[in-house]
């Protein structure tokens, strides 16, 4: 008998746990035994361990995780390894894509005292993405979907360059995202003027990723001159930030407020000029209208929101994708930066779950009690994520500027995060 | 001191300290109290029991791992890593390096098990299946048939 064998198996096992799953799936191939000892298990003992060493963060403590649920920790790790090899050698994106989302979406939340723990999952996209060439590839129709998903996930934060001097792949993405949010032709009213499908239903990350990439390249031309405090912590930090519960202070947040609306805000607003935006809609939509040297405006607002109320009517929570995250109706006050902004304006919206599963923020601001502006965007990242919401902000009485009705006069993408906490607080709104 | 008698019955003489970095005799130790009776160790032999001691003398006084399962959550990152002095230790041959397995398996000395298992990962790091059945001397069971089957069963961890 091969001296291999004469451990138990437990211990075998234990052996096998240090290796990488490329030796262990090598190893399986040697005999009939080995092949049992790895594939045959009565439990998941030798997999959980590899999959928690390779390392990635434990799919149990994931925001959303059923704490009884069996996890095919085989599949997950075998999936994970494979999408590495496509990464590097080419395959299928689509699988590619799925695992690098998935671990995403399954990084390990902050929690009370582990707050500076970084997440194994988002190290490892992160490694992957910098050293394959996953984000530089032009994607199939299909797979367009998902790739913008992940890039709205980060920001550019991998690929740096500002202004004309940025690479020209860089550029071109400002380009492109620049186009698609300054169309007017993609805020419709069957999809509640926010970047949502048909009935927001789900998110449409094309739309989103173009945002942020609209909102990202402009804070970029500022330079210095834009305190890091104010930027969104997505563009400053990566992929870390979309992590749940990353958002300043949302640990310590009250048990009813899921979603961690309380707290003060900082909301960035970009605009082009507004006989720009009718020309570039009069005209045909030109590729080329939004040069390299183009400038947008933007602006900081600040906000403080406080939680009003949370859905409570069993019959409603009935219907919800997630009945332990009922509709919140917040209200509060935000107020720009600059002197002719100074005017508070009262803020009411709502957050609640999506069909999908996203996180939708609707919310007004109001002038002299009249709704003026309805902003609609998505929770990027987990729940209380210090990436913050993206989204549209448009005319609140959006027939009026179009015949048709089917689109809004006015509308801006914006970003609206919680504000660090080293801020001075003196200078909020009440 | 402690009394151990091992499978060859010979007879071991350890200061209590070393002695109880083997949970096994620890247990034993505090279950029969203050007492000269020779512990037997009827599943070690003397030349293991040997290499055993000279581990154990060597990290005496070191914290024992615990089994919390928190702190073995911080530290569970896979790392092959061995420190010198184990690294010479466990230079061994291959039948030495399991008995101590066995050996630190059945005493219960966590992190000798651990310095016995990342050796044997080690050995097998990179191999393809036909150098790993030459290492281990394993012979190669299956059918054709199997053998493609289960190729075709770990096409996820190819690496072309």
């Amino acid at each position: 008998m091969s001296s291999f064998f004469v451990m138990p198996s437990e211990v075998a096992e234990h052996s096998l746990t240090f290796c990488h799953p490329r030796d262990v799936a090598a190893f399986s191939q040697t005999c009939r035994r080995a092949h049992a000892l790895i594939y045959k298990a009565t439990d998941q003992y030798l997999w959980r361990s590899l999959f928690l060493r390779y390392p990635f963060d434990d799919p149990r403590k994931a925001v959303g995780a059923s704490p009884t649920s069996e996890f095919d920790w085989s599949g997950k790790l075998k999936r994970r390894v494979f999408a590495e090899t496509i990464a590097r050698q080419g395959g299928d994106r689509h699988e590619l894509l799925d695992a690098l989302l998935e671990c995403i979406e399954e990084a390990a939340p902050l929690s009370l005292g582990r707050e500076h723990e970084h997440s194994h999952n988002i190290s490892w996209v992160e490694e992957i993405l910098i050293e394959s060439d996953t984000l530089a590839l032009e994607p199939e129709f299909t797979e367009s979907e998902k790739l913008a998903r992940l890039r709205a996930h980060l920001a550019l934060s991998l690929e740096p360059g500002v202004g004309t001097a940025a690479p020209e792949r860089v550029k071109a993405f400002r380009r492109i995202s620049r186009i698609f949010v300054y169309d007017l032709r993609n805020y419709l009213a069957e999809c509640q003027w926010g970047p949502f499908t048909a009935r927001a239903e789900g998110v449409y990350w094309a739309h989103v990723n173009a945002i942020v990439n609209v909102i990202t390249m402009n804070l970029r031309d500022f330079g210095i001159q834009w305190p890091r405090d104010f930027k969104p912590p997505l563009s400053v930090y990566g992929l870390q930030a979309t992590r749940a519960y990353s958002a300043p202070d949302t640990l310590k947040r009250s048990p009813l407020d899921w979603a961690g609306v309380e707290g003060y805000w900082m909301r960035i607003v970009c605009f082009c000029d507004y006989r720009d935006l009718i020309r570039f809609n009069a005209s045909g939509w030109r590729a080329g209208f939004f040069d390299d040297e183009y400038e947008e405006a933007s602006r900081l607002l600040r906000l403080n929101l406080r939680l009003v109320s949370v859905e409570t009517d069993p019959e409603v929570l009935a219907k919800l994708p997630d009945p332990t995250r009922p509709p919140i109706t917040f209200g509060g006050t935000m107020r720009g930066f600059n002197a002719e902004e100074q005017l508070d304006r009262a803020v009411r919206g709502t957050v609640r779950v999506m069909p999908d599963g996203n996180i939708r923020w609707s919310f007004t601001s109001i002038y002299d009690s009249h709704d003026q502006w309805s902003s609609e965007g998505v929770q990027i990242g987990g729940v209380c994520s210090a990436a913050g919401v993206v989204g549209a902000w448009t005319g609140a009485y959006h027939e009026h500027g179009d015949p048709a009705g089917k689109h809004p006069c006015r509308y801006r993408p914006f970003w609206l995060f919680k504000a660090n906490e080293a801020t001075p607080k003196a200078s909020w709104p009440e | 001191m402690v009394l151990l008698v091992t499978s060859d019955n010979e007879q071991f003489q350890v200061e209590k300290e070393v002695a109880e970095r083997s949970v096994l005799i620890k247990n034993m130790l505090e279950d029969v109290g203050e007492s000269d009776q020779p512990i037997p160790l009827p599943n070690v032999s003397s030349s293991v029991l040997k290499k055993v001691l000279e581990y154990c003398e060597h990290h005496r006084g070191e914290k024992l791992p615990t089994t919390d399962s928190e702190s073995q959550d911080e530290t569970r990152k896979r790392t092959t890593d061995i420190s010198e002095w184990d690294q010479k230790f466990i230079a061994v041959d291959q039948e030495m390096l399991f008995e101590i397995i066995l050996a630190a398996n059945y005493l219960d000395i966590k992190s000798l098990l651990d310095v016995g298992c990342k050796t044997v990962a080690n050995m097998i790091k990179g191999k393809t299946p036909e150098e790993i059945r030459k290492l281990f001397n394993i012979v190669n069971d299956f059918t054709p048939e199997e053998e493609a089957q289960i190729k075709k069963e770990n096409e996820w961890a190819e690496d072309r």
